[in-house]
């Protein structure tokens, strides 16, 4: 359903994840634009379009990682989830942990969905296609006015 | 009278004069607290309180009785011979029945708060000596003349009789008490009735002549004398203190109790003896009607008197006293009335036929001096030996009896601080047992010190931290008067003691209770200016000692020069010791509480670290796998065969190292959460299990079976993975059959057994143990991967269930494994 170029925003601080994130995006079957900021507040300030971020576009997904500096992933979420613009762009928790509690906690901040991201290449590999088959192909989101019009 | 009182009456009557912590105001309920219950009321004084109609009624007696004796001495007087003796004897009778009778009813109406019986040969005795002293009475006074000098002489015998008859009587009382008498007030009351007898003697002497019945001055000095007699005998009841004992004072063999009815009897009785002593004459059938008919209404009322008494005494012997009692009274009372309603016409028609009937015609007579003296002889020997009784019988017995008085009051005082002490100690250990505050229990301690010793300054000193150092004052404090006590305060506070300095000092050094009596005379007393000024003279001070160091020394004064008191000191010593057992056990909760507290961070810790090995262990595993990977994926055909095998073993590490943490994390988890016991049914764990482990459960086509379990009490995800584990070691360690499992359960005593039971390799039984053990591995990696951590997850997880987990095999036989979980 997506023609036109896919915004992804990764928020992720180690930068060697965040490459092998956007290299498996590379490889990945959806034409997509992935960004990465590297915490929490950057990930606020790229939403609000607030300096050095005023021309950013609003994500179709956000991929967000829970341990960030400055400000963490749960209170991203908290704050994306309690802002009513930007409370319906799908977060997607992609993070090392498998901790029981931070999964609940996740779901409780209303994430939709909390992936752990898996040693294995093979296995990351299938996991970012099934978010591509799922997330970008098969959910109907509603319609991103701004880069809807921007089209 | 015997009055049954109950204690809740009676205790307000009692006080106490030796003790001032045995007060007693009637708020305490005195079977308790003092524990006095076994004893009675043992050791209290007893306050006796009057009937005051009865003490009125023996005032009437006592002037009936005086205006009989001054009729009497004219009549004596009048006759000679035979007739003179029998006037002598039957008055003399009269008038000591009178007497007693009146003491009789004075006892009576002394009421103690304890029952009282007579013991009546004893009451006869004090009857005689009464009948005696008035036959002495009436002999002198009959004599022709009366010089002072035999006044005096026959005052004393007839006070001596009175006095007799009235010590004999109390020590006819029956009680759970004991009588002992006030010196001055006893001799007071034999003073009393010396002179009472000698002024009754000389009015009688003057009136004796007189022919009238009915005489104004007769009748003033009957009053006069009536009045006075009664006032010895309530001195001699004011000499007479009653200490309770518990015992009974005697033999009660003769011990009769008197009742109301008694009483009314002996009124009666006595007034009917003492009327007719009045209008008797001597020969009844030569009397006119009308003193026929007096004398016939006399012996009527004496008749109904004396079987009063005698039916009383007979119900009493039959135990009904109380209703039977009501009953005679109310007969009693009906005669009474018949005859009295009938009287006042009888006595107006006695009146008008005989004029003279209040009238007496006498003639003065000659005596016979001899036979006159022969009946003084007789009469003073039966005194004398009556006195004799009094001072060799009853005066050794009094003596022995005021020193059983003092030795039960040293007894029970005794007893008293033994139990005020005990109480003390009980207080002290009670309190420090429910209490947590070291200090609350120091000021506890203080007060109630202060309070039971009567002493009223008590002060706590502390021993430094340091061993051997200073002692320092501290802020706990009991003062009774703060005011007055400002300046010891001020300069306790500023004083420091060390090693065997001052009464803290010497208590730090010899490590036990020091006694100063006079600290004015006290060398060694740092303090002593100041408590001379403010007035304290003596101290004492015990040392609190905890694992055999001194923590404490609790320090007291009086405002009085106390003598040391080995007892007090060594319930202090225990005090002490129990204090100091308080503080050990106050501390080792405290350290108890701190290491909860050091383990509760620590296991926070590991959580924290298990958390972070979660997180910042695996990513640069992550990226050292990942990226090989990516190489080996972006370079194929790049790289030689070689350096595609260097890629696999890197990643190979990498992945079972997160195996490893992933295992390590899980077990870590068992023992850092709290569990969440719910019941859960067995069955379903395992089969969820199964559902985790279908991968495995398809690729190795193994057959489980799933028997029937039962519901246990259990954390489920814990119990999941634990036949997680077993079936999974099942299908790992399988040989070349197809794998078989057959879980079930089975109940025992208070347990059940879940088994899970398998047809592999089988384990050797010098395993059995080792297998249990984190990272113990029986075989290489090649041939079964894993971390060896499984197993010993296992284990943690039955013991935390409260059951345990062991293996039963045989290599090549296969390998059953149980556990067990107590039942709900």
């Amino acid at each position: 359903m997506f023609s036109r170029i896919i915004e992804i925003l990764l928020v992720e601080d180690n930068p060697g994840d965040a490459r092998l994130t956007q290299e498996v995006f590379k490889e990945g079957r959806v034409l997509n634009n992935l960004v990465v900021v590297k915490d929490g507040v950057e990930a606020l300030a790229y939403l609000r379009r607030e300096p050095p971020y005023v021309t950013s576009r609003t994500p179709d997904l956000i991929l967000l990682d829970l341990n960030l500096p400055r400000k963490s992933g749960r209170e991203v979420l908290m704050e994306i989830k309690q802002d009513q613009r930007l409370m319906s762009i799908p977060v997607v928790v992609l993070t090392t942990s498998s901790d029981e509690q931070d999964i609940a906690r996740a779901y409780s901040e209303h994430a939709n969905c909390y992936l752990t991201k898996p040693v294995d290449l093979e296995q990351f590999l299938h996991l970012v296609r099934s978010i591509e088959d799922f997330w970008l192909t098969l959910v109907r989101l509603p319609a991103n006015e701004e880069s809807g019009s921007a089209r | 009278m015997t009055p049954d009182v109950p204690h809740a009456v009676v205790a307000p009557l009692i006080r106490n004069v030796q003790s001032p912590h045995l007060i007693y105001d009637g708020r305490q309920d005195l079977s308790r607290g003092w524990g006095l219950m076994d004893r009675g009321l043992a050791g209290l004084v007893l306050v006796g309180s009057y009937d005051y109609f009865l003490v009125g009624l023996s005032v009437g007696i006592a002037i009936l009785a005086a205006y009989a004796a001054l009729d009497l001495a004219r009549r004596v007087t009048s006759t000679q011979g035979l007739a003179r003796l029998m006037w002598l004897t039957g008055g003399a009778t009269a008038m000591g029945f009178g007497i007693w009778s009146m003491h009789y009813v004075g006892m009576l109406a002394f009421r103690l708060p304890i029952p009282v019986q007579y013991d009546w040969p004893t009451v006869l005795v004090s009857l005689i000596a009464a009948i005696l002293a008035s036959a002495i009475a009436l002999f002198v006074v009959s004599r022709r003349a009366m010089g002072f000098g035999g006044a005096l002489l026959g005052s004393v015998l007839m006070g001596s009789g009175i006095a007799a008859m009235h010590y004999v009587g109390m020590e006819a009382m029956r009680m759970q008490a004991m009588c002992s008498y006030s010196p001055g007030l006893l001799t007071l009351s034999v003073v009393l009735a010396v002179v009472i007898s000698l002024v009754a003697l000389l009015l009688t002497f003057r009136f004796r002549r007189n022919a009238t019945a009915w005489d104004w001055m007769k009748t003033v000095s009957a009053v006069a004398m009536g009045l006075a007699i009664p006032i010895m005998h309530y001195t001699g009841m004011a000499a007479a203190t009653f200490v309770a004992t518990g015992v009974r004072n005697g033999e009660l063999t003769h011990a009769v109790s008197v009742s109301s009815l008694s009483v009314a009897g002996i009124a009666i009785v006595t007034f009917v003896v003492l009327g007719a002593v009045l209008l008797a004459s001597l020969r009844f059938e030569k009397l006119p009607t009308a003193r026929q008919l007096a004398h016939r209404y006399f012996v009527s009322l004496a008749a109904i008197g004396l079987l009063a008494i005698i039916g009383s005494l007979l119900i009493q012997r039959q135990g009904q006293q109380v209703q039977a009692d009501a009953r005679a009274i109310k007969l009693s009372a009906a005669a009474i009335a018949i005859l009295s309603t009938s009287w006042p016409s009888e006595i107006a028609g006695i009146l008008e036929r005989e004029p003279n009937f209040l009238r007496y015609q006498r003639q003065v007579v000659e005596r016979d001096e001899r036979k006159d003296r022969l009946y003084l002889m007789l009469l003073l020997a039966i005194l004398g030996g009556l006195l004799m009784q009094g001072l060799i019988v009853l005066r050794p017995a009094l003596m022995g009896i005021q020193r059983g008085i003092r030795r039960l009051q040293r007894t029970e005082q005794a007893l008293h601080r033994k139990a005020t002490f005990v109480e003390l100690l009980q207080l002290v250990t009670s309190t420090a047992n429910e209490s947590t505050s070291i200090e609350a229990v120091l000021q506890f301690t203080l007060d109630r010190i202060c309070e039971r010793t009567g002493w009223p300054v008590g002060h706590v000193y502390l021993a430094a931290s340091t061993e051997g150092g200073d002692l320092i004052p501290g802020k706990l404090w009991h003062l009774q008067d703060a005011a007055r006590f400002q300046a010891f305060r001020a300069i306790t506070a500023s004083t420091r003691m060390p090693l065997g300095a001052g009464l803290p000092g010497r208590v730090a050094r010899d490590l036990r209770p020091v006694w100063i009596s006079d600290i004015d005379l006290d060398q060694n007393f740092p303090r002593r200016k100041i408590a001379r000024d403010v007035g304290v003279k003596s101290a004492f001070a015990f040392p609190v000692l905890a694992q055999g160091r001194l923590v404490a020394v609790l320090e007291f004064f009086s405002s009085t020069i106390e003598e040391p008191d080995n007892e007090l000191l060594a319930v202090m010593a225990n005090i002490g010791v129990q204090l100091g057992l308080f503080i050990e056990r106050t501390r080792a909760q405290a350290n108890l509480a701190q290491q909860a507290e050091q383990l509760a961070r620590s296991n926070a810790e590991l959580e924290q670290f298990a958390y972070v090995a979660s997180h910042d262990l695996q990513e640069p595993l992550r990226m050292v796998a990942s990226y090989t990977q990516l190489l080996a994926r972006r370079y194929r055909g790049k790289l030689d065969d070689d350096a595609m095998e260097f890629i696999g073993f890197a990643v190979d590490g990498a992945t079972r190292m997160q195996t490893l943490i992933l295992d390590l994390l899980s077990y870590s988890r068992l023992t850092s959460k709290p569990r969440s016991m719910q019941v859960v049914e067995a069955g379903l764990a395992a089969h969820r299990a199964c559902e985790n482990l279908r991968t495995s459960i398809e690729e190795s086509g193994a057959d489980i079976r799933i028997g029937s379990l039962p519901s246990v009490l259990a954390d489920s995800t814990q119990l999941t993975q634990l036949f997680q584990n077993l079936i999974g070691n099942a299908l790992k360690y399988r040989d070349t059959r197809r794998p078989e499992v057959q879980i079930e359960a089975t109940p025992t005593d208070g347990t059940w057994i879940f088994s899970v039971q398998d047809n592999g390799i089988g384990i050797d039984p010098r395993y059995f143990e080792r297998i249990f053990q984190m990272f113990q591995r029986l075989h290489t990696r090649a041939e079964y991967p894993g971390t060896g951590i499984g197993l010993a997850i296992c284990r943690k997880i039955a013991e935390r269930h409260g059951g345990r987990i062991w293996v039963e095999s045989q290599p090549g036989r296969g390998s059953t494994f149980w556990f067990t979980i107590p039942r709900t």
